[in-house]
């Protein structure tokens, strides 16, 4: 792996909900190396997109707040840091692409406002230099004739577009880091592909690190190096994509690449993992994911299970990780 | 745009006509005999008669009432059965008595509830919440004519501060004219500050929780910056709606509040002309009332295009 550019180290998040301080998000521990893309994937509910707004310190302060551990971007402590500092890096160095470009882009704004505004902030640049640099990051995004489009608002835009253009507002500041949850979730399969394409060829050319926040394994194979799989707002496993593919060591990723669809398997009945995944206010004891595991034994109920080390920089939360040997994706 | 506007003018000439129907027939609904009330007390039959067929009160209401529109049309209000001046020139000369009145309420209420609602909305349930929040039920439960007698009360008879009575034309003595109107634009635009404020938190906690909200925080802007430029130009959309209604209930508001403090207005005209049965006077106050609300609406739709960009005409 590279050198690490964005490290979060034993995060906690806690929300104040009826049930008191629930904690949501609880010991999560990834690096994101230059250039690397890390998918985050779990269901809904497992603290993936929590996560991803703690390490732009942007959860709603309150009901939530980070109860401890540390994000670390380039060296620099992002937990407890001022205000205007965190301002100064957001949208500069760590840029964030949000699922429902509909709704994340501000309909009373002109596109081209909008991607001006993130650069005239970072860059204190005139008003002329910055629309320039708004027609350059369009173009980059494949807008068609982009400086015509500047004065565009959103519900001009199609879905597809939308999401171009708000990757578009993203990168006007060549940030180190690029967020991305669920970027392409609420796009056509047609598009989802061609923003994919997209956000790995700016990869390439720019080489940011990406955190890209998923339900869809299917596009972590398409586009990350590493995987770290989130259950109940812990880690259960981080491997390379090949590896977790190949070989997955938590029977949750099992479950996960079992229910995938496969080409060519009509009529056979998806593998869904039985159950549904804990509120957070009734955690499981011991392992979490053992009501739902076929593979739990009674002393899977009885104590925490620590993240382990296992050999090729793997880590995987399962005591039985020795005994079983868990099915690939096919 | 300006073929929005076009449309927009259009589209009031059927609505100016059901009005001129209207207005025209106050002649027609309203009890008293004009020609009485002007030949005075003494007057024998003949001589009221007589004043019926000069007033052209014999002939069709069809004739009358096309003899009053064309009168209209051609800017030609009649003529007031009183001062003998023609009704135009008096409504003109206290038009903008009223209109600085009701302009400086709505910027009064706009002073008070663009901060109140701003400070509410961003920070729900706090304490700052609960003082805007009453102090909007309060506003709102205060009727005018008595803050007005109070304000006079306090500011004028008790401590001198502020003249109680009169009006001072803006051109004559921008001071002078803002030391006269403070009490009554307060008066006046108190229950519209109230409904404006109360209108403005509920859509700055709805914009508030928008994703577009987060987006622009993830954008490195600062929060106050994301609030006053992002928040309140979406929380301005329904807040343009009530303000429009709001502006036609303050011109209506404006006849009590006249009335109060002794301002020569449109609104004290009217009450004097229901009572001497001025009729001219009263069709001309109530056509100019038209006018200027329909005035006011234009205004509103044009502004919600600024607003909100999903309503411009393509």
């Amino acid at each position: 792996m590279a050198a690490p550019i964005l490290e979060v180290e034993d995060l906690g998040v806690e929300f104040l909900t009826d049930h008191g301080w629930v904690r949501v998000v609880d010991g999560v521990s990834f690096s994101v190396g230059e250039g690397e893309t890390l998918g985050l994937v779990g269901e809904s509910g497992s603290g993936k997109t929590v996560t991803s707004l703690s390490v732009m310190q942007l959860i709603p302060v309150p009901p939530g707040r980070i109860s401890g551990g540390s994000i670390r971007f380039a060296g620099r402590e992002l937990v407890g840091m001022s205000e205007p500092q965190l301002e100064d890096i957001r949208g500069d160095d760590i840029a964030m692409v949000f699922q429902e470009s509909m709704t994340s882009l501000n309909p009373a704004f002109t596109i081209g406002e909008q991607i001006c505004e993130v650069v005239r902030r970072h860059r204190g640049c005139s008003r002329r230099e910055a629309r320039d640099r708004a027609v350059e990051v369009l173009e980059l995004v494949q807008i068609p004739d982009p400086r015509s489009r500047l004065g565009a608002f959103p519900h001009e835009f199609s879905g597809g577009m939308r999401q171009r253009a708000a990757i578009a507002m993203a990168l006007a500041c060549d940030p180190k880091v690029l967020i991305a949850d669920e970027p392409t979730t609420a796009l056509d399969v047609t598009v989802q592909a061609q923003v994919l394409d997209l956000l790995r060829s700016l990869q390439e050319r720019f080489g940011m690190a990406i955190l890209f926040v998923t339900h869809n394994l299917g596009v972590v194979a398409d586009l990350c190096d590493r995987v770290a799989v989130m259950y109940a707002g812990r880690i259960v496993e981080t491997a390379t994509v090949f590896d977790l593919f190949e070989s997955p060591q938590h029977p949750y990723t099992e479950g996960l690449l079992q229910a995938m669809p496969q080409l060519g398997e009509r009529g056979k009945r998806l593998a869904a993992i039985p159950g549904t995944p804990p509120m957070p206010w009734q955690m499981p004891t011991g392992c979490r994911f053992h009501p739902r595991c076929p593979y739990a034994e009674t002393a899977c109920t009885e104590q925490d299970i620590p993240l382990r080390a296992l050999a090729g920089d793997r880590h995987v939360r399962c005591r039985r990780v020795e005994e079983l040997t868990l099915e690939g994706a096919q | 745009m300006l073929n929005f506007i076009l449309q927009r003018l259009l589209a009031l000439v059927p609505l100016l006509f059901i009005v001129s129907l209207l207005v025209f027939s106050l002649v027609l609904i309203i009890p008293g005999d004009p020609a009485y009330m002007l030949a005075g007390e003494d007057a024998t039959p003949e001589e009221i008669a007589a004043i019926r067929t000069d007033m052209g009160l014999d002939d069709p209401a069809l004739v009358q009432y096309a003899r009053w529109t064309a009168g209209v049309l051609r800017g030609d209000l009649g003529t007031s059965l009183f001062s003998d001046q023609p009704v135009l020139e008096v409504l003109l000369e206290r038009l903008p008595v009223t209109i600085s009145l009701a302009a400086a309420a709505i910027v009064f209420s706009l002073l008070i509830s663009i901060p109140a609602g701003v400070i509410a909305g961003t920070r729900p349930g706090s304490i700052a919440d609960r003082v805007v929040t009453l102090g909007a039920s309060t506003g709102l439960a205060i009727p005018n004519f008595w803050l007005g007698l109070m304000l006079i009360l306090i500011f004028a008879i008790w401590n001198g501060w502020l003249p109680a009575t009169g009006y001072v034309p803006l051109s004559e003595n921008p001071a002078a004219w803002l030391r006269h109107i403070l009490l009554p634009a307060f008066t006046l635009g108190l229950s519209a500050a109230a409904i404006l404020t109360r209108q403005l938190r509920g859509a700055m906690i709805d914009v508030m929780n928008q994703d577009y909200i987060r987006t622009a925080r993830a954008k490195g802007l600062a929060w106050r910056f994301v609030v006053l430029k992002h928040a309140l130009k979406n929380a301005a959309i329904p807040m343009v709606t009530i303000l429009g209604l709001q502006a036609n209930y303050l011109l209506g508001g404006t006849v009590i509040v006249e009335q109060i403090f002794g301002m020569p207005g449109l609104g004290q005209l009217a009450v004097a002309s229901v009572f001497t049965r001025d009729l001219p006077m009263i069709q001309g106050v109530v056509v100019m009332a038209v006018f200027v609300a329909v005035f006011v609406n234009l205004l509103v739709d044009i502004s919600y295009g600024w607003f909100n960009p999903k309503v411009r005409p393509q």
